[in-house]
């Protein structure tokens, strides 16, 4: 369909790959387990009976990512993220469930996914830092079966898509992070892939680096191209991705668009107050809930911190004032904010997504 | 049964993992003129020189009796020859995954179609390459500086050196295992490169061996190949007959490729069970 291997040819216009037109990515009741704790091979030789815990660090995950999506997990580390990424990128074998790439399962065929996906899971130092940037892909794209006929011009436009072009015959160890964090990029992109996953792909990265990698990911999606990432920076993935999975201990608890998962709320805006005084704090907190809905309340240092969804702060900031003077409070500070993602993932789990 | 395209496209992977480990190799200059001459100031000098301390009228009358042969810069020359290719197994196949798992480039590579298998052979190659680079330069050093003599008919047991060359491919995937089974390999490495380059004879004759110890050196294939060699190259005394040394490096070469191989596919399927390739 394309002329050139890596020639952008729009959201629709892809070549099909894999056995299906079907979802890029699908999953069904996805789990792993690990062990905690260790057994010596001592303890192995005696045959004594194995006592380790055993975890979920994903728990029956279901996912469906349509092709030429941008799909963005969200969650705190360890919520199950990279544990699900690594499965789905062939690197671990599910305990239990299933997942497709692309019609592929990843358990029985690992190799022709791996053909036909490109991955970031690690940070910017997992490329050699004493070989070029062109070297290094040149090397990668062996790896990844690139035609030899085909590898010179795979690796030009690799490095013109992520703009390394005028540094690509440099030593990787000039590079600032930024810089290797985008030849990373350039490597996930050497087999043509119909989708990148790509894990934390910002972390570590200046504002301006990570900017820069998420306009390099938008600019994907519009080659067509599916995108799976997980982050935990709400702002990244509520910009970037036309579905969230909001993910959180091992299990997807909410799945939408970013505007329909902060619709769930039923709330437009977000109160946060600061107050001291006013005791009993039930007192504070039950005046306060007439006119808006507590996401939370913790005390930090004397103070009591108060998240309120409410339909309209205009409204709600007098109300809270009055409930505050009707029970000896004092309000310290007062911010009004536009709901966002971390807000959803407030009201879902009880808890910040940096806690 | 992969079909010819993907037998290539292997192939062409392991030359690139080749090609970059020689590259890497030769960025860092004084550290590859070392892995040339390590063994010589190592092993062969204080040897040459504690033997020189034996030698009575320029003979070495205790190896004669042992080994068949008085020429001891000839019969240690030989022998690090063989140390090469066993080190090769053990450090630039084997211990070379650990220093890719540090690096964060292991997990990358095996996040392509490459085989995990051509990771071993592409190291194997390289390995080989500077192995057979230091051999020679040892073997010259050895000839021109130390008087080493060898037969003409060395050339008849380059065979027996390709057979110990293949072996250790299976010794490196075996140990590669071990390697990214343990979290910190280095002192098991180490020990196991050590005592398998001094059982297969590589520093002395084999018969001088414990007798049990003697057992496990007529296990190792290195053992038949460096007998064969020092046997064309040196007219010793075979541990025994040639022709058996021949069957049994055969056997003992596809049998530790064999072995290698399956170990090493089922280290990688536990490692993917485990979810430790990223660990180190």
């Amino acid at each position: 369909m394309s002329g050139h291997p890596m020639e952008p040819v729009g959201r629709t216009g892809r070549r099909a790959s894999g056995p299906t037109r079907g979802p890029a990515i699908e999953a069904v009741g996805l789990v792993k387990e690990f062990e905690r704790g260790r057994r010596t091979i001592w303890q192995r030789i005696r045959g004594e009976a194995d006592q380790r815990e055993r975890f979920r660090a994903v728990d029956g995950v279901d996912l469906r990512v349509e092709r030429g999506e941008i799909f963005g997990m969200l969650g705190p580390n360890g919520a199950g993220k990279t544990t699900t990424m690594r499965m789905l990128a062939t690197l671990l074998e599910p305990t239990a469930g299933s997942a497709r790439v692309l019609g592929i399962d990843v358990v029985a065929e690992p190799r022709e996914v791996r053909r036909r996906m490109g991955a970031v899971l690690s940070d910017g130092r997992s490329v050699y830092w004493k070989l070029t940037a062109r070297e290094n892909l040149e090397y990668f794209a062996a790896l990844y079966h690139v035609p030899a006929a085909e590898s010179r011009a795979r690796v030009t436009r690799a490095l013109e898509t992520v703009r390394l072009t005028d540094r690509a015959d440099d030593y990787v160890e000039r590079f600032s992070t930024g810089m290797r964090q985008r030849l990373v990029l350039a490597r996930a992109l050497l087999p043509d892939p119909e989708i990148l996953l790509l894990d934390e792909p910002t972390v570590g990265l200046d504002p301006q680096s990570a900017r820069d990698l998420r306009e390099r990911v938008v600019e994907l999606r519009g080659e067509g191209r599916t995108v799976l990432l997980t982050t935990h920076y709400m702002e990244e993935a509520d910009q970037l991705c036309d579905r969230i999975a909001i993910v959180d201990h091992g299990r997807v608890v909410a799945l939408d668009t970013p505007t329909g998962l902060k619709r769930t709320i039923a709330a437009t805006e977000v109160v946060r107050l600061e107050l001291s005084g006013g005791e009993p704090e039930s007192a504070v907190l039950d005046r306060l809930a007439r006119g808006g809905s507590i996401a939370h309340s913790a005390r930090e240092n004397g103070a009591l911190n108060v998240t309120i969804h409410c339909r309209s702060a205009r409204d709600f900031v007098p109300a809270a004032f009055d409930a505050a003077r009707a029970t000896g409070a004092t309000i310290n500070h007062v911010e009004v904010v536009p709901v966002t993602l971390e807000d959803v993932f407030l009201s879902l789990t009880g808890r910040a997504l940096r806690e | 049964m992969p079909g010819r395209s993907a037998l290539k496209a292997e192939a062409r992977a392991a030359l690139a993992i080749a090609r970059k480990e020689l590259r890497i190799a030769v960025r860092y200059p004084l550290n590859a003129v070392n892995e040339v001459l390590q063994p010589l100031y190592q092993f062969l000098l204080p040897s040459l020189l504690l033997g020189a301390t034996f030698l009575v009228g320029g003979r070495a009358i205790g190896l004669e009796a042992s080994a068949g042969t008085s020429d001891l810069a000839g019969f240690l020359f030989l022998g690090m020859i063989v140390g090469g290719l066993v080190g090769t197994a053990f450090w630039e196949i084997a211990f070379s995954f650990k220093r890719e798992m540090d690096a964060g480039t292991l997990e990358p590579a095996w996040l392509t179609p490459t085989s995990p298998e051509t990771l071993v052979i592409g190291r194997a190659i390289s390995g080989l390459v500077i192995s057979g680079a230091a051999s020679l330069v040892l073997l010259g050093i050895g000839l021109f500086v130390f008087g080493a003599s060898f037969s003409p008919g060395i050339w008849l047991a380059l065979p027996a050196l390709l057979l110990a060359a293949a072996s250790m491919i299976g010794i490196g995937y075996l140990v590669a295992s071990m390697v990214l089974l343990l979290r910190e390999p280095s002192f098991f490495v180490d020990a196991t490169n050590f005592l398998f380059a001094i059982v297969s004879g590589v520093m002395f004759p084999v018969v001088v061996l414990p007798v049990a110890v003697r057992w496990v050196a007529y296990l190792l294939p290195t053992t038949y190949a460096l007998d064969l060699l020092r046997v064309h190259a040196l007219g010793t005394r075979p541990l025994l007959s040639p022709a058996l040394e021949w069957i049994l490096l055969v056997l003992l070469a596809l049998g530790t490729l064999l072995l290698g191989r399956w170990v090493f596919g089922r280290t990688e399927h536990r490692m993917r069970v485990k979810g430790t390739l990223g660990q180190h």
